[in-house]
């Protein structure tokens, strides 16, 4: 095959064995790769009802296409499991070397099985697997996991949990070369599995149908990322929205009681551009080079991180913290630790919510006064969610179960969907967005939904709900799936005057085989509805579709939106209007008829999730 | 907790005031710029006079020929409006935010 291996390893980490699954064309070319090939062998391999943090429970790494040849922005590799933190499908995207190495394996994905039966290192040179001790890497960060085990096994590339991915906290990433397979907690999944790292080194070529062909499409798709579509992600990196969020209300703060933000100016990507910007790098096989490296100018402890715009919200606007030399730090702390910052920004500001409604006290905290604005704080609360100790235990199980666990109405202000944190996007500002964050699979998940695109489009009012959104963020869904597994990064997504077609141009000189837009949409549409038949299986009722109380009961605050709501009718009317886009029963079900059309009533071994309407 | 952000007003007569972010600020070098509207401008007018004002937009942010944003960018009118219809309107007194269009992050 060109552009795939053609192949799965299976490892039991249990008994220590290995074995190789093929895979056909048709699978392929249903689920292109990366997050659509990882849904499919996850619905394939995770038994329904499994406790995600059970050895049951298989974690899936799957490289795509287009890793390992030179088309720009595709050194990706998704990972997948069921989630420890929603229940439901988790999936996450990391990138960078490993995402090459891994493709070099020779296998275009790895399930894990089973757990360990002491912690390990699981090492896989092209074909070979071994398991080795990982006793002298527990309680290392990710960094310093990194550089160990690969001086250890002498070179490759390593994904590994830090000490949050080691006490199972339930937001807990995989992180490489400086990259996180983030949201979700499939870090809990691999600590659950007794698997402090993992260790790839690969020599097999990566070969493509149509060498020339594919370095002059591809050539042109470089000139074009370099242009204006990408001038943001260039010059500034995301943490640019932070400062257009704020002025259009729609930047999330002191845990979304309010949509502005008085210290945005100083917080600002415009800001940390002119002052604190130590340098800016890129992903291996990347054109763009979006990553921008802040360090710390105060006189504390000296930090210098990758700092994206949802890391700044989550630690920063969002926990009232304005103080850059603060955020930088705690987005650090994140990375070694191992903790997704946006789920552990979520889940501490719903802490500091309690901690002024008096449902927390500082007995709770160790004496720490836990308020809005205390960037002190937030070192300390960090380390302790990873090492589950005193009050990070119960923070460390996500902000749903700790609100569960705490009550005192304290509920109605853990900002969710389906248990996941949200990231830094007001829904009441932004209504295609609110519909695209309710109805996502994954939960509450700006990736996954690119909605926010319509709102920010000024073709539709961002104020108003409306049946016919449904189709624009299912369009938006589909979309996102395709680029998730091709991989293409999303940040070239404007660069394509017609991005199924050409992306299908590109899938033709990689593979050989032949592929349209409208085969690569269908796609799309059928990794989705993939998605939907896993969370059915796993118990997803209507009811999970839905949003924060505080985003449907409270109108917004403050900024120019100020006394704009959105209410339970508003979004139930776009729900409705997303469920018969996608063709689904009123209750969010997939009929007969849609598996059927997308042949999944074919390609999986019995759809389980499906119920007849 | 801080109270919320003073209302977007723009300060001169007959004028509005366009706020650049992002990029459209590194390559500008000014925060704000503000622009004579007499009853009112299309966004064709408004990037001509933009582009009139700060020559260093011109091919990086606005197309003074087209009368259009490059791709990438996009006006936002009084902080709620984002504009893209050719018949919007800027009349004195609106604040104008020159934001990148794109997000994701």
């Amino acid at each position: 095959m060109n552009g795939y291996n053609g192949k799965v390893l299976h490892v039991d980490l249990g008994l220590g064995r290995s074995w190789e699954e093929a895979l056909t064309e048709p699978v392929l070319r249903a689920f292109i790769g990366g997050i659509g090939l990882g849904t499919y062998l996850l619905y394939q391999h995770c038994p329904a009802g499994v406790d995600p943090l059970s050895p049951a429970n298989p974690l899936i790494l799957a490289t795509s296409p287009f890793a390992g040849t030179a088309i720009t922005t595709t050194a990706k590799y998704a990972v997948l499991a069921k989630s420890p933190l929603t229940g439901f499908i988790g999936d996450s995207l990391s990138s960078s070397h490993l995402a090459l190495e891994l493709k070099r394996t020779g296998y275009d994905a790895l399930v894990l099985h089973g757990a360990c039966p002491r912690w390990s290192v699981l090492v896989i040179v092209d074909g070979a697997v071994e398991l080795v001790p990982a006793d002298p890497f527990l309680g290392l960060d990710t960094w310093a996991t990194e550089l160990a085990v690969r001086a250890q096994v002498g070179g490759g590339r390593v994904a590994a949990i830090g000490p949050a991915g080691e006490q199972l906290v339930r937001f807990a990433t995989i992180s490489n070369d400086g990259r996180h397979a983030g949201r979700t907690g499939t870090g809990a999944v691999m600590g659950a599995k007794r698997l402090k790292a993992i260790a790839v080194r690969g020599t097999r070529p990566v070969r493509v149908a149509d060498p020339a062909g594919l370095q002059r499409a591809n050539q042109a798709l470089i000139a074009r990322a370099r242009g204006p579509a990408t001038v943001k992600y260039r010059q500034l990196g995301t943490a640019a929205n932070l400062l257009a969020f704020d002025r259009v209300g729609v930047l999330p703060s002191y845990n979304y009681r309010q949509a502005t933000f008085a210290g945005a100016e100083q917080l600002s990507g415009e800001e940390l551009h002119r002052q604190h910007l130590a340098k800016i790098v890129g992903c291996a096989s990347c054109t763009v080079r979006c990553e921008h490296l802040y360090r710390t100018l105060d006189e504390g402890p000296e930090a210098a991180v990758r700092l994206e715009y949802e890391t700044l919200y989550a630690l920063g606007p969002l926990l009232g913290i304005a103080d850059p030399n603060a955020v930088i730090r705690a987005a650090q702390l994140c990375d070694r630790l191992g903790l997704d910052s946006i789920s552990a920004g979520g889940t501490l500001a719903w802490a500091m919510e309690c901690y002024e409604r008096g449902l927390l006290t500082p007995a709770d905290t160790g004496g720490i006064a836990l308020r809005f604005g205390n960037a002190a704080a937030v070192p300390a609360m960090l380390t302790a969610i990873a090492q589950r100790a005193g009050l990070g235990d119960l923070l460390a199980e996500g902000s749903r179960r700790a609100a569960a666990r705490l009550g005192g109405g304290s509920e109605a202000w853990a900002m969710h969907v389906k248990g996941l944190e949200l990231p830094g996007y007001e829904p009441r500002g932004l209504k295609t967005m609110a519909l695209g964050l309710a109805v996502s699979p994954r939960g509450a998940c700006h990736n996954r939904s690119a909605a926010y695109e319509v709102d920010f489009s000024g073709h539709v009012d961002r104020f108003q709900a409306e049946v016919s959104r449904g189709q624009l963020a299912a369009a938006a869904e589909d979309l996102a799936a395709v680029l998730d597994s091709l991989v293409l990064c999303k940040f070239i997504r404007k660069c394509f005057d017609d991005l199924y077609t050409e992306a299908a141009t590109l899938y033709r000189l990689v593979t050989g085989w032949a592929m349209d837009g409208a085969e690569l949409r269908r796609a799309g549409e059928r990794i989705n509805n993939l998605k939907k038949l896993f969370n059915i299986r796993e118990g997803w009722t209507r009811a999970d579709d839905t949003l924060p109380p505080r985003c449907l009961t409270e109108p917004l605050a403050d900024g120019p939106g100020a006394g704009e709501r959105l209410t339970q009718e508003e979004l139930d009317l776009m729900i409705a209007g997303y469920y018969a886009a996608r063709g689904w029963t009123a209750d969010g079900l997939i009929p007969p008829e849609k598996l059927r059309e997308l042949a999944l009533d074919i390609l999986l071994a019995t759809p389980a999730g499906a119920r007849a309407c | 907790m801080t109270g919320p952000q003073p209302p977007l007003t723009a300060q001169s007569p007959g004028h509005c005031q366009v706020e650049l972010y992002g990029p459209a600020r590194l390559a500008a070098g000014v925060k704000q710029v503000s622009i004579p509207v007499g009853e009112g401008l299309s966004l064709a007018q408004l990037v001509r006079a933009l582009a009139a004002r700060c020559p260093a937009l011109v091919g990086s942010v606005v197309d003074p020929e087209r009368g259009a944003l490059l791709d990438g960018y996009i006006f936002n009118r009084n902080g709620r409006d984002f504009l893209a219809r050719p018949d919007a309107l800027v009349r004195p007194g609106d604040r104008v935010l020159l934001l990148a269009s794109t997000a994701g992050g």
